[in-house]
């Protein structure tokens, strides 16, 4: 429910930016042509960015933190058909914390450090919006597949302790990018990322929780060419 | 002389005074006292120069009571009941309550063992089970019981083989102990037969076939257990002196639990690192044997004599939670269900101590439901454990039944012979016993090897120490996270030979992440 809530919020702020681009008449020629270039384009993107995760109670339990931080990169090809394009990124975002016990919704922390490892990989086609200001501000939508790469290691595990697991899910992503310097834009992304751990063991069952993903926020830069 | 002729030497001693305690035995109760007045003259002498000796906490009556218990096979003391009264009944009212016995003991004479329970005793009439149910028919009583016999739950075995603690390998515990090395800051107390906690020799009156006389008996503190981690016991049922464990069962249970380790002698013990409170609840043959012979009753107490009084059991229980223990281990029990237990535990636990209990050896005895085991399902942060031989499968005599919650290594010498069995550092049993020494010595320890869930039990308090110290600090916790990591054995899920399966102590103490 709370997940259908926040695609419903990114996709209802992206529809609105949406229709405030509309008006072409008022941007400037040249910030147009700067902004939405005919032909193939390829761009290359660094991302930092903070994930709101889906599993709060037990990140929390956990790591005594319901965010990750993380940094990545990522590339994507313009203008396949008309504004369509497609990326592919990655992030990776690294916590540690400690094993724990739950116990009627009481956690007892046992001292043993853990260190938490999450490297989501999505795969995406989206939509750029005609830029709605002089300024070249494009706003964009996509969604795709989700790998979600996650590793859980404490000192002294042996490898069957371990988890490296992958987990598959969805994506959906939104946001507006800014031209800063000829070829340079920088943007801010909000997504939803969904990965279900299908079934789930330690304190996501405890809390009775299973995703893995959650509410991202991502600061991007970007290349193109 | 060689060993065998010292062995035969000592089993002819023994057929000797078998024979003599079987010319005594019929005429014990009919014979008047025979008091060594000597010996009482020589500790009058000394006493006036020594500070004041320990008093005995039994008393001649109750010491009769016993006996007879014993040789007729009585699974109560005869002669005193344990009896609750309900909230808001006055003096008064208890003694309008207490005039349904033949006595009429009045309300002051009542000896209190918890909120609204005492213990009565009436030597008037040995009919306990009578007794309690005229109590249980006043409207001021909420429950009357006898006051129970538990026995200790395991069987002692040859202690010439050499050590091997299969049930730590068994359990991953050099593992574990990685984790946490040895649960550190933790008090266990064992309410059994004792744990020694002094070096002394003490002059007890005991039977020598023929007369009472005065012999010295060195007690001595286990080599193999650091005397700094022996906290403050209690002695409930021999004496107001030091706690002196003159069975062996208590030792070898307490070894189980904290015996020290990585010390170059001997055997290791879960929680190594933890404190143990030894409270004595059992009398053993020699405390028996002691108390009869300071009491001028002459001749053996049979063999099978003592045991440990429901009333001394919900007292320790009591003593434990109020005095500093977070884990409490019980490898006793009997066939007779108690309220008073159910109620202590409940009184332990809701202080925050977690109780483990062994689940009982009467498998092939009718696999009758044993107590205080079975109220581990009805009380959070007690359990019920039943025991493993060392292929993990159920020992032989391992009770079972809906109460069982849980399964360690208690031993079972159908399952690897000698080598089977649970093995710690304990007293040297061929220095006591009783059926071929007339003078004991409890001050030698050896490798001593047992079965039984009193064996098994010890492991889980043993955890328990090990998951307090690591930080899970509510007795219904450790329970959980006891069972959630126990490995499933038998059939799918939960069942009545293991419960939830056997302990994984590495894999308690890690806890969980994440997903796993």
């Amino acid at each position: 429910m709370a997940r259908r809530r926040v695609i419903i919020a990114v996709a209802s702020g992206l529809l609105c930016a949406m229709v405030a681009a509309t008006p072409a008449r008022a941007q400037t020629a040249a910030s147009a042509r700067s902004a939405v270039a005919s032909g193939l384009g390829v761009r290359a993107f660094g991302v930092f960015e903070w994930q709101k995760m889906a599993a709060s109670r037990t990140f929390d339990a956990v790591t005594d933190k319901t965010t990750l931080s993380g940094v990545g990169a990522g590339a994507e090809v313009h203008r396949l058909w008309r504004n369509v394009f497609v990326r592919a990124s990655f992030s990776q975002s690294k916590e540690t914390g400690q094993r724990v016990f739950v116990f009627n919704n009481e956690v007892f922390k046992l001292g043993v450090p853990v260190e938490v490892s999450a490297t989501p990989i999505e795969l995406a086609v989206g939509w750029r919006f005609t830029p709605f200001s002089s300024r070249g501000i494009v706003p964009y939508l996509g969604g795709g597949a989700l790998f979600l790469k996650y590793s859980e290691t404490s000192s002294g595990d042996e490898r069957s302790d371990q988890v490296h697991e992958t987990y598959k899910g969805f994506a959906v992503f939104g946001g507006l990018e800014v031209p800063v310097w000829r070829h340079v834009s920088a943007g801010a992304e909000l997504g939803w990322r969904s990965a279900n751990v299908p079934e789930p063991g330690g304190v996501l069952e405890a809390f009775d929780e299973k995703n893995l993903g959650g509410l991202a926020m991502r600061l991007m830069v970007s290349v193109r060419k | 002389m060689t060993a065998s002729t010292i062995r035969l030497s000592v089993v002819a001693c023994a057929c000797a005074l078998a024979a003599l305690f079987a010319l005594h035995d019929g005429s014990l109760v009919a014979q008047e006292p025979v008091v060594d007045q000597g010996a009482v003259a020589d500790q009058t002498s000394a006493e006036a120069q020594a500070p004041a000796p320990p008093q005995f906490l039994t008393t001649p009556a109750r010491l009769l009571a016993l006996t007879q218990a014993a040789s007729q096979q009585l699974n109560y003391i005869p002669g005193e009941v344990i009896v609750k009264f309900r909230q808001g009944v006055t003096p008064g009212q208890q003694t309008r309550a207490l005039a349904a016995l033949r006595s009429i003991p009045a309300a002051d004479q009542l000896q209190w063992i918890a909120d609204r329970t005492a213990r009565i005793s009436d030597p008037a009439d040995p009919d306990s089970i009578g007794m309690a149910q005229n109590l249980a028919r006043q409207p001021e009583v909420e429950y009357a019981h006898p006051n129970w016999l538990l026995h200790k739950q395991s069987v002692p075995n040859d202690t010439s083989y050499a050590a091997r603690q299969w049930n730590m390998t068994l359990l991953d515990m050099p593992r574990a102990w990685d984790i946490n090395p040895g649960g550190a800051g933790v008090t266990v107390a064992v309410i059994d037969t004792g744990l020694t906690s002094i070096t002394a020799t003490y002059p007890f009156k005991t039977w020598d076939g023929t007369a009472i006389v005065t012999a010295q008996m060195p007690f001595a503190i286990n080599p193999d257990f650091d005397a700094a981690r022996i906290a403050a016991g209690r002695d409930f049922v021999f004496w107001n002196g030091p706690v002196l464990d003159s069975d062996g069962h208590g030792t070898h249970v307490s070894g189980t639990v904290a015996q020290t380790t990585n010390n170059s002698l001997g055997y290791a013990g879960m929680a190594y690192g933890a404190k143990l409170m030894p409270l004595k609840v059992c009398l053993s043959f020699w405390d028996i044997q002691i108390l009869q012979a300071e009491f001028g009753i002459t001749g053996y107490p049979p063999l099978n004599a003592g045991g440990c009084p429901d009333s001394d059991v919900v007292a320790a229980i009591h003593y434990a939670a109020d005095n500093g223990a977070k884990v409490i281990n019980l490898s006793l029990g009997g066939t007779d269900p108690s309220p008073s237990f159910r109620d202590a535990l409940n009184y332990a636990t809701g202080r925050g101590v977690f109780v483990a209990m062994s689940a009982g050896n009467e498998f092939d005895d009718g696999n009758p439901t044993t107590y205080p085991a079975s109220y581990g399902p009805q009380v959070a942060g007690a359990m019920a454990v039943g025991a493993v031989g060392r292929s993990s499968n159920r020992a032989a005599y391992s009770s079972t039944g809906t109460f069982v919650e849980i399964a360690a290594p208690g031993g079972d010498v159908a399952d690897g012979g000698g080598n089977g069995v649970v093995w710690q550092m304990g007293i040297s049993y061929v220095d006591y016993d009783p059926a071929v020494i007339i003078f004991p010595r409890f001050d030698r320890y050896g490798s001593v090897g047992y079965q039984g869930t009193s064996m098994a039990s010890p492991h889980v308090a043993g955890l328990a120490a090990l998951l307090m110290s690591q930080g899970v600090t509510k007795p219904a916790a450790v329970e959980a996270l006891i069972a959630a990591t126990a490995r499933d054995l038998g059939a799918k899920g939960r069942d009545n030979d293991f419960g939830a399966g056997l302990i994984q102590p590495r894999a308690a103490l890690r806890g969980f992440g994440v997903v796993r």
